[in-house]
């Protein structure tokens, strides 16, 4: 049986209401594992909670009832979060900003400036170190997030949605290097996506989330042999699969 | 592609000659009134002098104090009700406490640059505010996520997003400043600066005329070679 790192028990999440309005129920009896070193993908419609969710867990958000036990082996100062909007700092360059994640720890800043260099580089951003993140294309920031997200060798990796605003080849690319990196550095990955056929490429289990108040209705383990191609038959079959949950 | 839809308030020909020409009208203007008022060159430059310390001093301070408050009290459960008391208190009138002041602290400096930190502070305070206000939240999380802390989290953070506050108060603000230090070193009957030049000269209305066209020049080129270009660049900086 895999090894959790962190596990959620009966997780609810109320928003309290604002003046003249009700509550809203974001999350609803949750319980998930996830398990160490795997890409659990939470898939559902969008306003379901599963941003929410993610939130929590990485410690950004509060959650209203229930329980959320970390592993002795998780370290809140070795995760990372990537954005949907990138969340990268316009008045930083793209060396700074990539820099940042770096800065907490303890290093030198020869040590830190080497790690830069090191991570700009599988994202096609050496060039780039200067730049400041207005000048650059939607793509060229998110490779911005997910190096800064790496950079510091993170263990447990969120990311919401972080390719939803991206074009359809610049979000496969990001993709092809999202999973190199996290065979590579065997870190646990928690993304969030509304796209089934992006959930089924990455995801070794996929937590499938029910409409508001959101909860967890089903696991699905993906386990297609990776590299996946998304025009084989089995694919397809998985996608058949993950979409009768929503259907029902 | 650098300097991509950028603001261009300073940027034209235009601006830059007649910036040029406000740098030498002060200078002019200030030749003339000594000439017409029979006044040294030296002590009409001294009493501008003066009154520019005396704002300076004013402004570094209440810049100071109006983003320690904003930092420090505008977050969390303090926030409401320090935004309450701030709005009560920029309201009020302040030459109505002038008299407790002097009389605790005098006809002195400090009396003259207190009520003009009193001044200036409020539309420092909310344009910091304002421009806290505007920060994206994944700025916030971002910064959170990377652990920085103490003066990283200034310097990295703090600094640069209330950088745009701080100058929009500042131009707002010292605006405020030069009329509340003439009437001030009016009232206090200080024996320097502008305020008393002014006033010795009531009664010459040329002479009064082209003191405020000195005085209007001088505000002008620090508006066009200072506060422009800061308010341009910081806003520059959290550009998206």
């Amino acid at each position: 049986m895999a090894q959790s790192i962190i596990s959620i028990k009966n997780l609810y999440k109320t928003f309290p209401r604002e003046e003249g309005r009700r509550g809203t129920e974001a999350l609803s009896d949750i319980n998930l594992n996830i398990h160490h070193g795997e890409f659990l993908v939470l898939l559902g419609p969008s306003g379901c909670g599963k941003s929410t969710l993610l939130r929590i867990l990485a410690g950004l958000d509060k959650k209203t009832s229930g329980e959320i036990i970390y592993s002795p082996h998780f370290d809140p100062s070795k995760t990372a979060f990537v954005f949907q909007n990138f969340g990268i700092l316009p008045w930083l360059t793209v060396f700074e900003n990539v820099e940042l994640n770096l800065i907490a720890k303890n290093i030198t800043k020869e040590e830190r400036h080497k790690d830069v260099r090191a991570i700009l580089e599988p994202f096609g951003l050496s060039a780039f170190g200067g730049s400041f993140p207005h000048e650059l294309s939607g793509g060229m920031r998110q490779r911005v997030g997910l190096a800064r997200a790496f950079v510091s060798k993170p263990d447990v990796i969120f990311l919401d949605e972080p390719f939803s605003e991206l074009d359809f080849f610049t979000a496969e690319n990001l993709r092809k290097i999202l999973l190199d990196l996290w065979r590579e550095r065997s870190a646990t990955v928690v993304m969030v996506s509304h796209y089934i056929d992006e959930a089924i490429a990455l995801a070794d289990r996929i937590a499938v989330f029910s409409d508001r108040p959101g909860t967890v209705t089903e696991i699905i383990t993906n386990d297609l042999a990776r590299p996946r191609d998304p025009r084989s038959h089995e694919f397809f079959a998985k996608e058949d699969e993950v979409k009768a949950y929503f259907l029902r | 592609m650098r300097g991509y839809h950028h603001f261009s308030l300073n940027r034209s020909r235009r601006h830059l000659a007649v910036g040029f020409a406000v740098i030498l009208l002060p200078l002019v203007s200030l030749i003339i009134f000594s000439a017409i008022t029979k006044l040294s060159f030296t002590l009409s430059i001294a009493n501008l002098i003066v009154s520019t310390l005396r704002l300076g001093i004013a402004f570094v301070i209440a810049t100071l104090l109006a983003w320690l408050l904003v930092v420090f009290f505008i977050r969390g459960r303090t926030e409401h009700s320090a935004l309450a008391i701030f709005d009560v208190m920029q309201s009020l009138p302040t030459f109505t406490i002038l008299p407790i002041a002097v009389h605790y602290l005098g006809n002195s400096e400090v009396t003259i640059i207190l009520f003009l930190i009193i001044t200036i502070i409020w539309p420092i305070i909310f344009s910091i505010v304002s421009s806290l206000k505007q920060v994206d939240r994944s700025w916030h999380e971002a910064v959170a996520i990377s652990r920085i802390k103490g003066l990283n989290y200034v310097r990295y953070f703090l600094l640069p997003v209330t950088a745009p506050g701080i100058v929009t108060g500042a131009i707002i603000g010292l605006g405020d400043g030069w009329e509340a230090l003439i009437a001030t070193e009016l009232l206090l009957q200080s024996s320097s600066g502008l305020g008393p030049f002014f006033a010795t000269f009531s009664d010459n209305s040329t002479a009064t005329l082209f003191g405020v066209l000195i005085f209007l020049s001088f505000i002008f080129a620090i508006n066009k070679f200072v506060w422009l270009p800061l308010l341009e660049k910081s806003h520059r900086l959290i550009e998206q």
